[in-house]
């Protein structure tokens, strides 16, 4: 949730030299808050917390293009491997977790790697709350079964269909 | 994005469910792009274009992001297997 704070901050105070600069990392910033929070809570269900650093050591396996296609899966009608581990379908707080993750990830790549990327404080504004609300669902279904399924699938989800 | 140079296949159908999405007061659809997206994996991309609101941009905000809402859903009658992107551009002042 700090980042978010440092994407609201940079969004809505630029710098006025570097006002399109402050912007872009304001998306930028705004994905990393939804993507570290998931990883974050995918590590504390899947990993020991000892010994000190493993966690820490995991969190950095993670891939971004994997975990993209985790939130595809999630958002579109289940595929047959999905289905069997979740009966009663994807939770209406959990499709909207990874179809905000899927959103940010595409506008964070803009941001940072288009140099003709122009935006302006609303587009920011809109993707922070975006991410917020995000943030919010997830806190309502974290504690699922579903959201189990999830978190395993960002680490295990390339390898899903072996 | 890398755009892909060819019509792709439920584009009108698209235009028309986009085109009964209410938009707030200065949108409008922009474009309907059939792409690649940063992993290159099939994607659509729809942009809205947007008149700036210096004076309210928290409430342009909130509006958008309803717009974004109202884009996905009105989009996911046609379960494509394929990404779709909404995304936004700013009109010239």
């Amino acid at each position: 949730m700090q980042l978010l704070t440092v994407a609201r901050k940079l969004a809505i105070e630029p710098t006025e030299e570097a006002f399109q600069a402050s912007l872009r990392r304001s998306l930028s910033t705004t994905y990393y808050a939804l993507f570290h929070l998931l990883v974050e809570e995918a590590v504390a269900t899947l990993v020991p917390s000892t010994p000190p650093g493993l966690r820490s050591r995991v969190s950095r396996t993670f891939v971004h293009n994997e975990i993209n296609k985790v939130c595809g899966q999630f958002s579109k009608p289940l595929n047959p491997e999905l289905k069997a581990l979740l009966p009663a379908g994807v939770p209406d707080d959990l499709r909207l977790v990874a179809e905000t993750f899927s959103q940010l990830q595409q506008v964070r790549h803009r941001a940072d790697c288009d140099p003709d990327f122009v935006t302006i404080r609303s587009f920011a504004l809109l993707r922070i709350n975006e991410a917020a609300r995000a943030f919010s669902a997830w806190q309502r279904v974290r504690s699922s079964d579903e959201a189990n399924v999830f978190l395993t699938a960002l680490a295990f989800g390339a390898r899903w269909s072996k | 994005m890398a755009v892909l140079a060819y019509t792709f296949p439920h584009k009108e159908r698209l235009q028309e469910l986009l085109t009964a999405v209410h938009k707030p007061d200065g949108v409008t659809l922009d474009s309907i792009e059939f792409g690649e997206n940063s992993h290159g994996e099939p994607s659509i991309f729809i942009t809205y274009a947007v008149n700036p609101a210096p004076q309210n941009d928290e409430a342009q905000a909130a509006d958008l992001l309803k717009l974004v809402d109202d884009s996905l859903q009105a989009v996911s009658v046609l379960n494509l297997p394929f990404f779709e992107y909404i995304d936004f551009r700013a009109k010239a002042a």
